[in-house]
């Protein structure tokens, strides 16, 4: 997988990239009313419904922030789950082994 | 102009009315590198951007303050910003690429999360007995450079909060700008190709004198001029060079115009084109007379002429290219050859435009590499530094005032360098902070 900024189409969908994050975006089979969200350097996704990404072009620019902040544990464990370093290594200790050092 | 000093201790530039010899040690000694990123850089504006680079919202690019990295971003309010490129939080360069698109940037040392106007958006994993107290002093984001402020879409940024206004600095070197960018029908000019990137082993003054430097053609680029003899044109006019200013009356060019000095230290060339029929009548005719009715004669011959800036300190234009060279110590200098296009005109003349800078100044060009290795060969010899001086007195007899503090001489002579090693004394040797 390329880390280079780039936005490139598969087979399934479509990958966004830049030097932070890599994302694919897709069909979930030919269902067209969902899309799956992936983010191919950490492997976890969303499914998202179209209310859901109707609410999404509501949000202002401080909102989506808010949605990314990585304040919590979001970043390695489970968004929200733990809200401190110990309950995310609880929930995600194989992520946090292979990162620590 | 030119006062004397003789009678002290010189330091590091020795003038006087017939006088004028910089010391090896100002290219060569690491202490005073040292000293000039300080004073030479951080206390003054630093081009770091064209507008072009960053058009769109989220768009960013990585630059250079000096030594110290910075990120020029625009923001959703099409706001430009000039960030300095360190996390908060432990130091590591937040943006490694040159440029992107991203309106979250992410530190990789711990996850700490910015907006791309530099505000912090959170610290990772904040909570808990590891994390971050209740009452802890939050940044409020990336530390911003105090002052920015554009000309013509150039940006440039300053370190030093009291830096006098931009166009005041810019001075007669804005006259040089206005050459290059009028010859865009809208004013306009955009940074479309990649730039062109190459170090050398050498000291960045090099690169400073020379691109204002008339002298050293017929020497570092004998070359060039003897394939020119050979082949006239068949060397490549790319369809855009004309009359007068074909390849083989480069010499005939060089002679023409004025050199000029400034007092904020900027090297100036300005060589109008004698004849404007070749152009007017030549292929791109019907480009030439649109701005025939726009500017009038005059001020077109300077247009179509040869404008050439080495604007103070690391700031140059020739051709149809921004270029920059980047300090990296001592004897160690990167340059990067940004060509333009002008917005406006038929892509047939951006292309032969840019088909003439990269015979000369592309990587197997005939130009901009041997300027290169000879930047290295002045640095070897520098290792004679039993040897005290260098001589920098051409035409020093023949200056002429031209008002406002600039003053001017013949090119050939070396006003723009001495301009450049003035104005580098004035920061270097001044007790006070720089403005």
């Amino acid at each position: 997988m390329s880390h280079h900024p780039q936005s490139v189409g598969t087979a399934r969908g479509l990958t966004a990239s830049n030097e932070f994050a890599t994302v694919l975006v897709e069909r979930v089979g030919d269902d067209p009313a969902l899309l799956r969200i992936s983010d191919l350097r950490r492997g976890r996704s969303v499914v998202l419904d179209p209310l859901e990404l109707e609410a999404i072009t509501r949000m202002s620019r401080d909102e989506i922030r808010a949605l990314a902040d990585p304040s919590y544990a979001g970043t390695f464990g489970q968004r929200a789950r733990g809200e401190d370093f110990d309950g995310m290594v609880g929930d995600d200790e194989m992520q946090i082994e292979g990162i620590s050092g | 102009m030119t006062e004397s000093n003789e009678a002290a201790d010189p330091g590091l530039v020795w003038t006087g009315p017939k006088r004028f010899r910089v010391r090896t040690a100002a290219y060569v000694d690491p202490v005073v590198f040292a000293r000039e990123m300080k004073r030479v850089f951080e206390s003054n504006w630093v081009f770091v951007a064209h507008e072009s680079e960053i058009s769109e919202p989220g768009n960013y690019k990585t630059s250079h303050i000096g030594l110290q990295p910075v990120i020029i971003s625009r923001d959703d309010d099409r706001q430009i910003h000039v960030l300095l490129n360190r996390c908060v939080h432990r130091g590591a360069a937040v943006c490694r690429e040159q440029r992107g698109s991203a309106n979250l940037f992410r530190c990789p040392y711990h996850g700490w999360m910015y907006g791309n106007d530099g505000k912090l958006v959170g610290m990772s994993l904040a909570g808990g007995d590891a994390g971050y107290d209740s009452d802890f002093d939050r940044p409020e984001g990336l530390v911003r450079v105090p002052r920015v402020e554009s000309y013509r879409g150039m940006v440039f940024a300053s370190l030093n909060p009291d830096v006098k206004p931009l166009v005041e600095y810019l001075g007669r070197a804005a006259w040089i700008i206005d050459n290059k960018l009028d010859a865009s029908p809208v004013g306009q000019i955009q940074l479309r190709s990649k730039p062109i990137v190459a170090r050398y082993p050498g000291n960045w003054k090099f690169q400073a004198e020379n691109i204002v430097d008339g002298y050293h053609f017929s020497f570092v680029h004998e070359g060039f001029t003897h394939l020119q003899r050979q082949y006239q044109d068949a060397t490549g006019d790319f369809g855009v060079h004309a009359g007068n200013d074909s390849p083989a009356d480069v010499r005939r060019v060089r002679s023409r115009g004025r050199n000029y000095g400034t007092p904020n230290g900027h090297g100036l060339t300005a060589r109008p084109v004698a004849d404007l029929v070749p152009w007017l009548e030549g292929k791109h005719g019907a480009y030439y007379r649109e701005l025939l009715d726009a500017y009038g004669e005059e001020r077109l011959k300077m247009i179509a002429g040869r404008s050439t800036a080495s604007i103070f300190p690391n700031l140059g234009l020739i051709h149809h290219q921004i270029r920059v060279w980047r300090p990296l110590s001592a004897n160690l200098t990167e340059v990067t050859v940004y060509p333009y296009d002008l917005v406006g005109v038929d892509e047939e003349i951006n292309r032969g435009w840019l088909r003439s800078q990269e015979r000369f100044y592309g990587a197997a060009g005939y130009g901009q590499p041997d300027d290169t290795e000879v930047f290295a060969v002045n640095q070897q010899g520098l290792s004679a530094t039993a040897v005290d001086w260098l001589i920098l007195e051409r035409g020093l007899h023949a200056e002429r005032d031209e008002g406002g503090g600039d003053w001017s001489g013949q090119p050939g002579g070396e006003v723009p360098q001495r301009s450049f090693w003035l104005e580098w004394m004035r920061r270097m040797e001044s007790q006070e902070e720089q403005s």
